[in-house]
C-alpha cells in the first residue's frame, strides 16, 4: 500500500471534517476521491500531508510515518493544490524551474524536466509568458506542471479542473492517464462523477466528513443496480397517467417534471412493455425513451438523497 | 542552497515588478517635495509652479473648520492655489477648461459621518489634463488626512491637540550642535524615508502571509525544505528588496534635491537596513500573530501614521512636553529618525549607537515572536 489512512478524524471547532476515515491505496492506481463541496476532501489530503495537524487516527505514506520521514516522503510527492499555487510574475518556466529547484533537482536534469513538464502540459509555446497573461485553463495546467516535473511517485490533484474550458479539462484528464502509465500513483480529487468515472480505478465515496461508500466503480455501481431509472419524453401530460403507471408491476416510483416522465423500478421487472401499454392507451405519444444505467451521481443520489452539486 | 534559492526569487519577483517597486518611491518623493515645502517658509521652491485648484465644501459642521484652516495656510498657498467654488457643476467646469488641476471636494454630511464614528472622506477629483499637478493635490490631501488621523488617534491617548503652525517649526530643531540646521527638504527627507521603510511591514505580511495561510503556501509546505529555510530565503529578500527602495530614495534625494545625508553615508544606510529589518519583523509578526492578512494590514495602515506622527515626521513636535514626549520612544520612527539626525549633523553618537542597539532587539524579538506563532500555527 502507498497510502494508509487509519479511523482518521479531524476536527475543526465545530466542524468534523474527517470523521472516522479509513482508505487503503495501492501502487500504481489512479484513485478517485468523490464528494460534493465541503465533504471534507480538502481536509483529508491535507492532513496526508502533514499541512493540517489531525485528531485521531493514523497515517502511512510508503508505508513509513510522515513525522519521522518527512523529508523523503515529501520529495516522492508532488501536490496540485485546488487553489492555484504559482507565482502570476514570474514566468512559467521560472515557476517550474523554482519548485524544481525545491525538490532537489539540478544542471541538465533541471532543464529536461523543466521542459518535459512544460510540454506535457501544452505549455512549451508560453514559457516565456507570465500566468497573469494566462487563461484559467493555462494557469491550471501550469499549476500541475509544478508538480510533476520531478517524477513523483505520489501525486495528489485537488479538483485540478474547476472552472475550466472543456478542452483544457481534457487536456488535463489526458495527462493524469499518461502521468499514471509512466509509473506515478494518483489521488483524484472532484466534485464531477464523470471525470471520476472515466479515469480512476477505484473510488472512495465522502460526505460530511463521512465514506459513504467505498469500491471499484463497477462494485458502487453494482450497489444501486437493484433498480432501474426509465426517462420517457412524452407529447401532452394526461393526469391519470402517473397514477396509471404506479399501478403496473413492478414500479416503485413514477414522477412527472414538465414533460418528462422519470420511472423507477425493480431490477428485472420485465414491464417495459406494460409501461408503455399504458401510456399510449392514455392517447398520449412517446417521443423518446432512454433507459438510465447505473452512475456514480446515482450512487451518491441513492446513499445520501441528495445530487452531487446541488 | 534552498534559502539562497528562494531569496533569489523573492527578489526577482519584487524587482520584476516595476510598478509596484517605483510605487513606494513616487508617494515618499512627492511628499518630501510637499512637505518640504509646504510647512517651511524658510524653504522656498520656486521651480515648483503653483497648482490651481478648485475647492467646493458643503459640509456646515465643525469637523471641516479644520481643513479651511490648513488650505489656508501661507506655506500651503506656495503649492496649491485654491479657488472656491459655489457648486460641484462649477468646479467640474473648471476642470474641464484645464482652469484648474482638480477640485478638492468635501460633502454635505462629512461632519455627520465623522460624528457618527464613519469616514469623513475628503474627495479629489482630478484632471486629466494635469496628472502632476493631480498628484501634488493628491499628496496634499494625504499629508493632511494622514497628520489628521495620527492626532485624532493620539487625541484618545492624551488631550494633547496640537495646532498646524505657519511659523517655521523646523527651526525649532533641537539638532543642530555643528551649527547646521536641516532645512525643511532635509527633515522631510529623513522622516520620510523612515515611514516608507516602516510601511514596508507590508510586504512581510503579504510575502508569509502567503506563504502560511494561502495555496502557495500549501506547496511550499509540502516541499522537501525545512521550514526555516522558507523563513529566512523569503525574510532575507524583502528585506533587501526594502533596503534597495531605501538606498534609491536617499540617493535620488541626495542628487535631485541635494538633500544633506551628511558625511557617513554608509552608517546611515546601516540604519535604513536594520530599519528595514524592524519593518519586516513587525510585518511578519502581526500577520502571524492575528493569523490574518487583512486584519495585520489594516492595523499596520494605522500603525505607521502614527508611529510616524509621534515621531514628529508630519511636523516635529520635539519639546512638546506631555504624553507625546514620552510616548515618541515607543515609536521606531523617533529611534531611527533620531540615529540618522544624529549621524548626519554628527552629534550624540552615544544615543545613535544605543537606538541602534535598540532597534536590533525589537527585530530580534519580532522575528523570534513570529517564528513561535509559525511554528504553532503549523501543526
Ligand atoms: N480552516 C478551516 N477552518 C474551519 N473549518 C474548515 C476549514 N477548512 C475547511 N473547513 C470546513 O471543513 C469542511 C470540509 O471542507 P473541505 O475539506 O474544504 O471540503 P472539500 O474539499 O471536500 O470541498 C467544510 O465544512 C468546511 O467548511
Ligand atoms: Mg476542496
Amino acid at each position: 500500500m502507498i497510502l494508509k489512512i487509519n479511523n482518521l478524524v479531524k476536527r475543526y471547532k465545530d466542524v468534523l471534517a474527517v470523521d472516522n476515515a479509513s482508505i487503503s491505496i495501492a501502487e500504481g492506481e489512479i484513485y478517485g476521491l468523490l464528494g460534493p463541496n465541503g465533504a471534507g476532501k480538502t481536509t483529508l489530503i491535507s492532513t496526508i500531508l502533514g499541512l493540517t495537524k489531525y485528531d485521531e487516527g493514523s497515517i502511512e505514506i510508503f508505508g513509513k510515518d510522515l513525522k519521522k520521514n518527512e523529508y523523503e516522503i515529501k520529495k516522492e510527492i508532488g501536490i496540485v493544490p485546488q487553489d492555484l499555487a504559482i507565482y502570476l510574475d514570474l514566468t512559467a518556466y521560472e515557476n517550474v524551474e523554482y519548485f524544481g529547484r525545491l525538490y532537489g533537482l539540478r544542471g541538465n536534469l533541471l532543464k529536461e524536466r523543466i521542459e518535459e513538464a512544460l510540454n506535457f502540459t501544452g505549455l512549451w509555446d508560453r514559457r516565456k509568458d507570465v500566468p497573469k497573461k494566462f487563461s484559467g485553463g493555462m494557469k491550471r495546467r501550469l499549476n500541475i506542471a509544478c508538480a510533476v516535473m520531478h517524477h513523483p511517485k505520489l501525486i495528489i490533484m485537488d479538483e485540478p479542473t474547476v472552472g475550466i474550458d472543456p478542452q483544457s479539462r481534457n487536456l488535463i484528464l489526458d495527462s493524469v492517464v499518461k502521468l499514471n502509465k509512466m509509473g506515478s500513483t494518483i489521488i483524484y480529487t472532484s466534485h464531477y462523477m464523470e471525470e471520476v468515472e472515466a479515469i480512476c480505478s477505484n473510488i472512495t465515496i465522502i460526505d460530511h466528513g463521512r465514506v459513504i461508500a467505498k469500491g471499484t466503480k463497477e462494485e458502487l455501481k453494482s450497489m444501486i443496480s437493484f433498480e432501474e431509472r426509465l426517462a420517457i419524453d412524452i407529447s401532452s401530460v394526461n393526469f391519470n397517467l402517473v397514477d396509471g403507471l404506479k399501478k403496473v408491476i413492478g414500479v416503485k416510483e413514477c414522477s412527472l417534471n414538465g414533460n418528462k416522465l422519470l420511472i423507477i423500478s425493480e431490477k428485472n421487472a420485465n414491464n417495459l412493455s406494460r409501461i408503455i401499454d399504458v401510456i399510449l392507451k392514455m392517447d398520449v405519444e412517446i417521443k423518446g425513451l432512454n433507459i438510465e444505467k447505473p452512475t456514480l451521481e446515482g450512487v451518491f443520489l441513492t446513499l445520501t438523497g441528495r445530487s452531487l452539486r446541488d | 542552497m534552498n534559502i539562497l534559492y528562494i531569496f533569489y526569487y523573492t527578489i526577482l519577483r519584487f524587482i520584476r515588478d516595476r510598478k509596484g517597486f517605483m510605487s513606494m518611491l513616487l508617494l515618499p518623493v512627492v511628499v518630501i517635495l510637499v512637505l518640504g515645502t509646504a510647512l517651511s517658509s524658510t524653504f522656498k521652491h520656486s521651480d515648483i509652479s503653483i497648482t490651481p485648484v478648485a475647492y467646493l465644501n458643503l459640509d456646515n459642521g465643525t469637523a471641516s473648520n479644520a481643513f479651511n484652516e490648513f488650505i489656508k495656510l501661507e506655506d500651503i498657498e506656495e503649492i496649491i492655489s485654491v479657488k472656491t467654488v459655489a457648486s460641484y457643476d462649477e468646479g467640474i467646469e473648471m476642470i474641464r477648461n484645464r482652469e484648474v488641476a482638480a477640485m478638492i471636494y468635501i460633502n454635505e454630511n462629512y461632519t455627520q459621518n465623522l460624528k457618527n464614528g464613519g469616514t469623513g472622506d475628503i474627495e479629489i477629483i482630478k484632471s486629466q489634463h494635469s496628472s502632476f499637478g493631480a498628484s501634488v493635490v493628491s499628496s496634499v490631501i494625504d499629508s493632511y488626512v494622514n497628520a489628521a488621523n495620527a492626532i485624532e488617534a493620539s487625541g484618545k491617548l492624551g488631550n494633547f491637540i496640537p495646532q498646524f503652525s505657519r511659523s517655521d517649526s523646523v527651526k525649532k530643531m533641537p539638532i543642530n550642535s555643528t551649527g547646521r540646521t536641516p532645512t525643511s527638504m532635509d527633515y522631510y527627507s529623513v522622516t520620510m524615508l523612515v515611514m516608507t521603510i516602516m510601511y514596508g511591514a507590508h510586504y512581510g505580511i503579504d510575502e508569509l502571509g502567503k506563504d502560511y495561510f494561502e495555496s502557495i503556501g500549501q506547496r511550499l509546505k509540502s516541499a522537501p525544505i525545512k521550514s526555516y529555510e522558507m523563513y529566512v530565503g523569503k525574510t532575507i529578500g524583502i528585506v533587501i528588496t526594502l533596503f534597495l527602495q531605501a538606498l534609491i530614495l536617499v540617493l535620488f534625494t541626495k542628487y535631485v534635491f541635494n538633500v544633506n545625508w551628511g558625511n557617513n553615508l554608509t552608517e546611515v544606510l546601516f540604519i535604513c537596513l536594520i530599519l528595514s529589518m524592524l519593518s519586516i519583523g513587525l510585518g511578519v509578526m502581526i500577520c502571524m500573530v492575528s493569523s490574518s492578512r487583512r486584519k495585520a494590514t489594516s492595523l499596520i495602515s494605522i500603525l505607521v501614521p502614527v508611529f510616524t506622527f509621534v515621531a514628529g515626521g508630519y511636523f516635529p513636535i520635539d519639546n512638546v512636553g506631555g504624553i507625546i514626549e514620552k510616548i515618541k520612544y515607543i515609536s521606531p520612527n523617533y529611534l531611527a529618525q533620531r540615529a540618522i539626525f544624529n549621524l548626519v549633523y554628527e552629534a550624540g553618537a552615544q544615543e545613535t549607537q544605543f537606538f541602534l542597539l535598540i532597534m536590533v532587539g525589537i527585530s530580534l524579538i519580532l522575528f523570534i515572536t513570529s517564528a513561535v506563532a509559525g511554528r504553532r500555527k503549523l501543526q
